[in-house]
């Protein structure tokens, strides 16, 4: 299934095409059309309607209410999901949609009915057609109908609250947003996590990455086993559109300091599409020999779905109720051991009445859905702090949903703790020795985005982390663009108690020898001579002068250069410029006249000697010198071929290439080349005994290759036969090409 | 060199406190690889497509750089 990404647009336009007349018009009628309708209007029908908020209102409006259920599911996955996901999912909510008689026979998906009403469509490269109530095939709603989509209620579930516990453990969103900022920058820190020929993280990567966290194989989170945490979340972050695909490996999908800026709702919808689409990682392995993660991780909507029917949203329920509810709704179609065809053979009565085999499957799933769904709520669920929990000898005792729980169900916006200077609590204190303990409850999103972006996380605890401001951090946040007032003032402004003199002080240091060297893009005038420049300045040219000719502009007064267009403009900032070179076989580099680059000349003075004022020439000494000073061959000739007006010669190649430490292999050796037309006589030359000793090797058909030290032994047996001798070479024997 | 004048717009540079600073810098091999035309003591303009490398070398040699190219 192709990842649900937050940014991925899906849209039904270029799907309508390519259905069948009849489904379509029956498709459009959702939408309002008439069942009579050509294709052809039918198409410039949906089109429009799905660009009008309006139609689109009513055509949900005119939807039956399990299907808006089922798009509150899909809305829940992220916009796309798998039929047989979504089908289980629909199960667990109670979602109870009538059998249909559909276009392949009775029907009791209710992902196929809501395809062939088109309200959902199979991903491109899948067919509608092919959605059997086995197969798992990816579909998708519209944005715009999800866009659209009020909160759906569910039908409560029957289900007694439990007592408020005494004890409970809970993730705050500042924990959970401090994980994903903290995972960001340690993928970041190892230049992304590769990924091999088919797409998929690399394996050592991977391991890279959870060293950088400073996981092992199994984690310990506030007292609960995370297995497998560096592939979970790489996977999950990935799927989820946390990161994305730079130059074949995932990287952060936007910079640190923007994603901290995210609503939490936003962060935490990414984290749990990107759980739902993770098949290759398990929260358990079950102990059957033989299992399949993406069977077991259909399951993970379900539970989702079950938890929106909580009859109070706030309220505390037992696990063991909430297994059993679940089992009672989806035991039958559902397990992570696989199912057992239950209802094979069997009509819906005689299903529903065959008790022993209920007992089979309830008794299967006490083996091995209630270990799943506990290590459901110990992982995942209780990572991205959807649940609070009690927990007794290691099971998952009561639960209840959090506030970041109920937003992610119920699409509720998240109260943000906000920043603000009229009166939200300093939420950390900076230490003389540069520590800064933040103490996360009064902690909001961009006080942790602002802390990661200028100190070393040093350690992090449930209430509190622990920070250190180095020299290092310092300069990497100022590096993100943030003056040193602007960071001085934040970090006081956020600060239980006075910033310390000595910090301060610092911190200014560090910031001030940032300044020593900065490495920028300026518009620079050059100007023919310094006596031009004299005049033009005295003229009142603005701008501050450089060495001998040239003067660092502002950028208005370029623009205002450019446009009256006194001078020759070289454009730097796209890395592409002119072809201004020719270049010859023996390495003699000339660059045009009329365009005289900064940049191409000092690459050129790096490489090459110059022997005039626009002539430069290779050589093996310069090359490798450059070479050992840590640049490439590859960069070599990648400047070479941007910038010569013709290929680069190929004898030239095969000499930098030399010149690099990889000579080519060839042989040169002195021969004389015994040639006859006569392929008799020729038969007898190659065959003889005598001459044998003597040949090096053959050219075509009729020449023959004589060792040069044997010349004159050769000779004499040419003699001896009476074979007539010429000096001369016919000239057919040297290929045209050479002449 | 020109015979006319030219505006160089987006050029990629490195500027120094002091002219000291810069003859030390390109002391250093790498860097001196890495850094072309020098304009005058304090400025020189430097290979864009090594942005990165300079950076990571300059870090390296224990400057702090200020990077915007």
């Amino acid at each position: 299934m192709s990842s649900s990404m937050l940014n991925q647009i899906r849209r039904f336009d270029n799907l309508w095409q390519n259905i069948n007349g009849s489904e379509l018009k029956r498709m459009a009628t959702v939408w309002g059309a008439s069942s009579k309708l050509p294709k052809s209007d039918c198409l410039e029908f949906l089109h429009a309607a799905l660009k009008d908020p309006g139609k689109v209102d009513a055509a949900i409006a005119r939807m039956l209410p399990h299907e808006r259920m089922a798009l509150a599911l899909i809305k829940l996955a992220g916009g796309a999901v798998g039929t047989k996901v979504l089908d289980i999912a629909a199960a667990a909510a109670g979602i109870a949609s009538p059998p249909v008689r559909g276009m392949y026979g009775s029907q009791n998906s209710l992902a196929r009915q809501l395809v062939e009403r088109g309200i959902m469509m199979a991903e491109p490269g899948h067919y509608y057609g092919y959605i059997y109530d086995s197969a798992n095939v990816p579909v998708f709603t519209d944005d715009r109908i999800l866009e659209r989509l009020p909160n759906i209620d569910f039908q409560p579930q029957q289900m007694e609250t439990a007592e408020p516990p005494s004890t409970s453990t809970i993730r705050r969103p500042q924990n959970v947003i401090l994980d994903v900022l903290s995972m960001l920058r340690a993928i970041e820190s190892i230049g992304g996590i590769g990924l091999t020929k088919a797409g998929d993280p690399k394996v050592n990567d991977i391991r890279k990455f959870g060293r950088k966290m400073g996981w092992d194989t199994k984690i310990d989170l506030d007292g609960l086993a995370f297995p497998e945490p560096a592939h979970a979340f790489a996977r999950a972050m990935a799927k989820g559109d946390l990161l994305t695909e730079k130059d074949n490996a995932l990287a952060p999908a936007a910079s640190l300091e923007q994603i901290s800026a995210w609503p939490t709702l936003k962060t935490l919808r990414a984290l749990v599409t990107g759980v739902l689409l993770t098949n290759d990682w398990i929260e358990r392995k079950p102990d059957t020999p033989y299992w399949d993660g993406e069977k077991i991780a259909r399951g993970r909507l379900a539970v989702l779905a079950l938890l929106r029917c909580l009859p109070d949203r706030s309220a505390w329920y037992s696990f063991d109720a909430l297994e059993k509810r679940l089992f009672d709704r989806i035991g039958e179609i559902h397990s992570a051991g696989g199912i057992q065809y239950f209802r094979m053979g069997l009509n819906d009565s005689e299903a529903s009445a065959n008790d022993a085999k209920r007992q089979q499957l309830r008794a299967a799933w006490v083996v091995r859905d209630v270990p799943w769904l506990q290590a459901a709520f110990q992982t995942w669920l209780y990572a991205f702090g959807i649940v609070e929990l009690h927990v007794v000898n290691g099971l998952v005792d009561r639960f209840r949903l959090t506030d970041m729980g109920r937003s992610l169900l119920w699409s509720v916006p998240l109260e943000e703790a906000a920043r603000d200077n009229a009166g939200a609590a300093p939420a950390w204190i900076v230490q003389p020795n540069f520590d800064i303990v933040l103490f996360l409850n009064d902690a909001s999103t961009s006080d942790i985005a602002f802390l990661e972006q200028h100190a070393e996380r040093i350690q992090a605890a449930q209430h509190t982390v622990q920070y250190r401001l180095t020299r290092d951090s310092i300069y990497e946040g100022l590096q993100q663009g943030n003056g040193v007032e602007q960071l001085l003032e934040t970090l006081a402004a956020g600060s239980r108690v006075e910033l310390p003199s000595n910090v301060e002080s610092e911190i200014r240091a560090w910031a001030s020898l940032r300044e020593r060297i900065a490495i920028r893009r300026v518009d620079l005038f050059e100007f023919a001579s310094e006596d031009a420049r004299q005049d033009a300045i005295g003229r009142g040219f603005k701008g501050r002068a450089i060495g001998e000719r040239f003067v660092l502009i502002s950028e208005a007064f370029a623009d205002a250069r450019v446009s009256g267009v006194q001078s020759q403009v070289i454009h730097y900032a796209d890395m592409h410029l002119k072809k201004n070179l020719h270049i010859s076989e023996d390495g003699a580099i000339t660059l045009d006249a009329k365009y005289y680059d900064l940049v191409t000349a000092g690459l050129l003075d790096l490489w090459a000697e110059r022997v005039e004022e626009r002539t430069w020439r290779l050589t093996r000494a310069l090359v490798s010198a450059v070479l050992k000073r840590g640049r490439t061959l590859p960069e070599l000739l990648a400047f070479l071929e941007d910038r010569t007006k013709q290929a680069i010669p190929e004898l030239l190649r095969v000499a930098l290439k030399a010149w690099a430490n990889k000579p080519a292999q060839a042989e040169l050796a002195e021969v004389l080349v015994l040639r006859c037309t006569n392929p008799d006589v020729m038969e007898a030359l190659l065959t003889s005994t005598a001459l044998k000793p003597h040949l090096a090797g053959m050219i075509g058909e009729d020449a023959i290759l004589i060792k040069s030290a044997s010349a004159d032994a050769v000779r004499a047996i040419l003699k001896w036969t009476g074979i007539n001798i010429s000096t001369e070479m016919m000239p057919d024997l040297i290929p045209e090409y050479y002449h | 060199m020109t015979s006319t004048s030219v505006l160089h717009r987006n050029l990629a540079i490195i500027e120094v406190a002091d002219a000291v600073l810069m003859d030390e810098l390109l002391l250093d091999q790498q860097v001196s690889a890495l850094v072309l035309t020098r304009l005058s003591g304090t400025v020189a303009v430097i290979d864009p497509s090594r942005y990165g490398a300079l950076i990571t070398r300059l870090r390296k040699l224990g400057h702090l750089p200020k990077g915007e190219a």
